[in-house]
């Protein structure tokens, strides 16, 4: 239904403004990819989960209690809901600094129509934030109805964001691990001869649905995790191995080939990995048993 | 009645609970904030009294965000490992509400006198902790599990390939069903 009206939003998106974004995404890809720490920070690596929608949350609630605390003021000509509403509206500005931070550093690897939506979702929240900050000005000069104006106003703007946002996560899967829906056999089940993964390759194989990657660590090990990322599914095959690391080659997530913990983000979730043997010249491989 | 309940837990890929966390957890920021700041001496009477409100608002607004979550919730499937998460996110957003309704109560009378009272000062401090490890609990549910998050037929990776989906014929434009967790069906 209103998955339908984005879709359509997105549709609408005229091809020179994605072609600006498109443009405009390579130097803040080229920003990040230079500075790990930094995108590690604003990805969310660190915490496990994505940071942009924790962080939304502060100007999205703080605009809504301003808005409330407005109306409360209006209806009962009470100072304190006054007051309150500005030191609210205050809030949500100081907290929208972050979310903007951590949504441009989400918004740097989508491409199509994530793109498309996610660029009309800046945009608007770009709107938003510039009504709400001038809603400031406006009641620190002492022009409270212009003041509440322009913050029902931004608050009507950064709202319709928000729920493109909320499509975003939850009708297109942006930020979501990506392999939420994998499944793995519970016994082994071979995959593969043993031959036919040789020194330091990494195979791609099939287990229960799922791809799988395969590989032998430095030492000699066997291991093996789910093949596609968990940031945007690129295909960890086709990456690049560096000792016992992947990277992924769409964004450059590097995950460690045995564990399949994040070693660098985008990527927030660790890779399903497995368990893994040989059994009569075959490679077997079944769910983790201390899962 | 079942048009009901989906149309209060919001319809596929369109859940209510999350954007109403929004509304919670802005306003108890906004009501914790004031009181730090009023505590810190930066306009005490006025933060005293805009903390309360801002806490009341908070609660306020926890009520329909209790009741989609719970909703969310009894849909989990049981003994599996996105329920485990839930029952702790559930614990802790009842804890951190009735520390927020605590605090309410510590700054009361701090609301007619004008002043941050040190109970309410810590309890919101307090109740504020529990709410960041709730509210990443939270999402944890909706981006590890994709609780919630509509589960489609074709793998997101092909989805996100412009071409890919034509030439795997998995799936034509505009046809197909997709479902979120819980099994509803949403139209294309």
């Amino acid at each position: 239904m209103s998955l339908e009206l984005t879709k359509r939003i997105a549709e609408a998106v005229p091809p020179w403004l994605d072609d600006a974004a498109k443009q405009a995404q390579a130097p803040v890809q080229q920003f990040f990819s230079a500075r790990p720490r930094l995108h590690n920070l604003l990805d969310g690596t660190w915490l496990g989960v994505p940071l942009h929608p924790a962080l939304t949350d502060v100007p999205m609630g703080a605009w809504t209690s301003a808005f409330a605390l407005d109306l409360v003021a209006a209806l009962t000509g009470s100072e304190a809901a006054n007051q309150a509403a500005d030191g609210a509206l205050a809030v949500g500005i100081a907290g929208a600094l972050p979310a903007a931070a951590t949504g441009t550093a989400d918004w740097r690897d989508l491409i199509g129509e994530e793109r498309r939506i996610a660029t009309v979702h800046a945009l608007l929240n770009v709107a938003g934030l510039f009504l709400n900050v001038s809603s400031l000005a406006q009641r620190l000069r002492g022009n409270r109805g212009a003041g509440r104006a322009l913050s029902a106003a931004g608050l009507a703007i950064s709202g319709s964001a928000a729920h493109l946002g909320g499509e975003l996560s939850f009708g297109l899967g942006v930020r979501v691990n990506h392999t939420f829906a994998d499944t793995q056999p519970s016994e082994y089940v071979a995959v593969a001869d043993e031959t036919e993964l040789q020194g330091q390759d990494v195979k791609a194989v099939t287990a229960d649905g799922t791809s799988v990657l395969i590989a032998r660590s430095q030492s000699g090990e066997l291991c093996a995790i789910a093949n596609t990322c968990s940031h945007l599914g690129g295909p960890l095959n086709e990456g690049t191995r560096d000792g016992d690391v992947i990277a992924c080659p769409w964004h450059g997530s590097r995950f460690d080939l045995c564990s399949g913990a994040v070693v660098e983000g985008p990527a927030v979730f660790a890779q399903p990995r497995y368990e893994v043997r040989t059994n009569g010249g075959k490679i077997e491989l079944r769910a983790p048993t201390d899962h | 009645m079942s048009l009901l309940i989906t149309l209060v837990k919001g319809f596929a890929g369109k859940p209510s609970h999350a954007p109403l966390t929004d509304a919670s957890i802005g306003a108890y920021t906004v009501g914790v904030a004031m009181l730090i700041a009023g505590a810190a001496g930066l306009e005490q009477a006025a933060m005293a009294k805009g903390a309360l409100l801002a806490v009341s608002g908070g609660l306020i607004a926890a009520i329909p965000t209790v009741v989609t979550g719970l909703l969310d919730y009894f849909d989990l499937p049981k003994r599996t490992a996105a329920r485990t998460l839930a029952t702790y996110h559930l614990c802790v957003m009842l804890a951190a509400t009735a520390l927020f309704v605590a605090t309410w109560l510590g700054q009361r009378q701090g609301y007619l006198d004008g002043t941050v009272t040190t109970p309410g000062l810590i309890l919101g401090i307090g109740a504020f902790a529990l709410l960041v490890i709730g509210g990443t609990l939270g999402g944890a549910l909706a981006y590890v599990y994709g609780v919630r998050v509509i589960k489609r037929d074709v793998p997101i990776a092909d989805a996100l390939i412009p071409g890919r989906l034509e030439a795997s014929g998995t799936r034509t434009a505009g046809s197909g069903a997709r479902t979120d967790w819980t099994g509803w069906s949403v139209r294309n």
